[in-house]
């Protein structure tokens, strides 16, 4: 129950920070940053993709807890940056979509931070219960990496955050191509 | 992989496909003016692309014409042609103003230096009898707080507070001091000759400020600017 608060305290805050931050600019006339931040938190979840560059062993230095680490660190720094740029304007559809896949993607990694971090209690348990029922350390560990179940749940919650992560890159990519094709360089 | 390239190519195409179907749908950022909605989905009447929003308004806007009968027209004095700096769209259908900022450092020099011709100076005491340009004591950043410097004509003090009228009662081009010490002329004449000082009229020539002590040797011998305030920066 404490962990379930937890995560939703994380995206709440992420809507909070935004949207003060977005006020305390709006007071102090730094309007134009605007642009800037749009651009430094596409930029901050960019980088979080090292994560999956090291899940899929394209990258093998480090350790993947580290990348995930950072993963949920700076993808979630990214957003509140992008929500700033963002707020709450609905004039044009296409960065709309993307700001708002963005925020269910942030759901989405909460929610699967959530998962992973019951798999692990859940994990441990069965450790534990293995144990009592006198088995050695070693048929403990191979029964534990059997558990299908975990697994499973996880590779379930791949199949919907991946493919909302792709529509939230696709959307503002071509928002970022919009935006410089309008501008003034 | 490669199942997750092809879904986002073909995603990519859907949106650009949308956004040349409806492009103020997709991509606008909001209404434009009512003088523009009939150009509203045609963005590139005004966006020229990577060349910003302002590169092609002169091209159905004669610049000449613009302005308010009275005022100088400034839109031809325009160092750039940067319309977007002081000019806004997409502000809605009943924006209620197409200029958001007025950019001076936008105007020939020589326009942005007559400020009178575009402001009016408010009728306070700040002002009263006024001579002399705006720019002399105004930035164009803001009104307040006024570049006007009064301590090298006069330092305010606890007896002598910023009231303007006390010493300016006809305007900033004359100062008189006998408003308040007027009760006292014969003693002030009293003290100045018991100084040696016979012609004392113009009082700002020594006094600089309320302190008795503070008081300066007096300008060339003759100066015929007695209780008037000496031409600022003539000649130089
Ligand atoms: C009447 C001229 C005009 C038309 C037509 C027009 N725009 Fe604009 N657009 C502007 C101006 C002026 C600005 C700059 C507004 C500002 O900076 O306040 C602008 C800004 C923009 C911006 C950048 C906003 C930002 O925050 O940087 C985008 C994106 C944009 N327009 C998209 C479009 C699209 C899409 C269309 C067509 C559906 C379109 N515009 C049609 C005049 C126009
Ligand atoms: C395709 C022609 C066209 C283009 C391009 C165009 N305008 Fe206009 N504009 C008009 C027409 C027509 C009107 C309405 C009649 C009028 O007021 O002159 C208008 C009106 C205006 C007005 C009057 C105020 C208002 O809110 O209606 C302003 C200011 C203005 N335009 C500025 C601009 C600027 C700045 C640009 C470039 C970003 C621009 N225009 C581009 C045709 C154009
Ligand atoms: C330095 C700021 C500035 C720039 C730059 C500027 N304008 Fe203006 N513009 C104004 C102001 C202020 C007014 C109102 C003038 C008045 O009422 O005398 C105005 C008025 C206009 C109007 C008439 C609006 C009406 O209500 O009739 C048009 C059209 C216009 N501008 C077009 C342009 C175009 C096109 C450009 C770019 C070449 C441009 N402006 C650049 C400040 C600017
Ligand atoms: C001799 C100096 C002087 C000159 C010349 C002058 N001003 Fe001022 N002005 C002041 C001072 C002092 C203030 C008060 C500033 C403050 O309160 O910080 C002021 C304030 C103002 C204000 C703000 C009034 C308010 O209460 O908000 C305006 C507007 C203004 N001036 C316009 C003008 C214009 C327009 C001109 C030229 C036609 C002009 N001034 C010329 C000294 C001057
Ligand atoms: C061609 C006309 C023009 C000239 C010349 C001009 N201004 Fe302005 N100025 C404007 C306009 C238009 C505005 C915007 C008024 C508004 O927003 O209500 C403005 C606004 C201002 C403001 C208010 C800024 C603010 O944030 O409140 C100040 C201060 C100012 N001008 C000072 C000056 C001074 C000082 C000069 C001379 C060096 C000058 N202006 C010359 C047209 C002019
Ligand atoms: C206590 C008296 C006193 C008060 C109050 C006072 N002044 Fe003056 N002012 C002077 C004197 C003295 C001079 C200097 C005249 C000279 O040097 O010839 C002067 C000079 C000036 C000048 C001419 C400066 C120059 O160098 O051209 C201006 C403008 C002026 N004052 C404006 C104001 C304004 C505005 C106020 C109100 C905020 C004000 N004064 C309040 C005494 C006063
Ligand atoms: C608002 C009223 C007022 C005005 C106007 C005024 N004074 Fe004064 N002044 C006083 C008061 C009050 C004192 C302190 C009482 C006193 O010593 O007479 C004083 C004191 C002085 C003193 C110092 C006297 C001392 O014994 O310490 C000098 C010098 C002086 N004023 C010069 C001037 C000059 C020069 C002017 C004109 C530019 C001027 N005053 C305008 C009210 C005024
Ligand atoms: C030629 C220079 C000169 C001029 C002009 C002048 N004063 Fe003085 N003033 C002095 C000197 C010197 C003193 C004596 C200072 C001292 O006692 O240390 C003095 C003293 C004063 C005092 C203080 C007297 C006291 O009670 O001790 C006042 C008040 C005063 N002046 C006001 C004025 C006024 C008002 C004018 C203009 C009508 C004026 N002065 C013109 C040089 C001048």
């Amino acid at each position: 129950m404490r962990a379930v608060a937890v995560h939703v305290g994380l995206f709440a805050l992420l809507v909070l920070a935004s949207v003060l931050a977005r006020g305390a600019l709006r007071a102090l006339g730094l309007g134009d940053w605007d642009r800037l931040l749009g651009i430094a938190g596409s930029l901050l979840i960019l980088v979080s993709f090292a994560y999956s560059l090291r899940k899929r062993k394209i990258v093998t230095r480090g350790r993947p807890p580290a990348y995930l680490r950072l993963h949920e660190i700076l993808a979630w720094t990214g957003s509140v940056l992008v929500l700033v740029h963002g707020g709450a304007r609905f004039e044009a559809a296409l960065p709309w979509v993307a700001q708002t896949a963005m925020l269910v993607v942030v759901a989405s990694g909460l929610t699967g931070k959530y998962l992973l971090q019951r798999a692990k209690q859940d994990l441990a348990g069965a450790r534990k219960e293995f144990a009592a029922q006198g088995l050695g350390k070693e048929e403990v560990e191979s029964r534990v990496l059997g558990l299908a179940l975990l697994v499973q749940r996880m590779t379930r919650w791949r199949a919907v955050h991946i493919p909302l992560t792709l529509l939230f890159g696709v959307a503002a990519l071509a928002h970022a191509m919009a935006a410089m094709l309008f501008w003034r360089w | 992989m490669r199942r997750l390239l092809l879904a986002g190519s073909g995603l990519l195409a859907a949106i650009a496909a949308a956004s040349v179907a409806f492009p103020h749908a997709v991509l606008s950022p909001g209404d434009v003016a009512e003088g523009h909605a009939a150009i509203e989905g045609d963005c590139f009447a005004c966006h020229a692309p990577f060349r910003g929003p302002d590169a092609r308004c002169a091209a159905c806007h004669e610049l000449a014409g613009i302005g308010s009968p009275g005022r100088p027209r400034f839109h031809e004095a325009l160092l750039e042609r940067a319309c977007a700096a002081c000019h806004t769209d997409h502000e809605g259908r009943a924006a209620p103003r197409a200029v958001r900022e007025f950019r001076h450092d936008l105007l020939r020099e020589d326009v942005r230096g007559a400020c009178a011709g575009c402001h009016l100076a408010p009728a306070d005491t700040n002002h009263m009898g006024l001579r002399g340009e705006c720019a002399a004591c105004h930035r164009v950043e803001g009104w307040k707080p006024s570049t006007f410097d009064h301590e090298a004509s006069f330092r305010f003090d606890r007896n002598h507070p910023a009231d303007c009228a006390a010493c300016h009662p006809k305007g900033l081009g004359e100062y008189t001091c006998y408003g308040c010490h007027e009760h006292e002329p014969a003693e002030v004449a009293r003290k100045h000759r018991k100084e040696g000082i016979a012609d004392f009229e113009a009082c700002a020539e020594c006094h600089r400020s309320g302190e008795e002590d503070e008081v300066e040797g007096r300008g060339e011998e003759g100066d015929g600017g007695r209780g008037r305030r000496r031409g600022r920066g003539e000649g130089d």
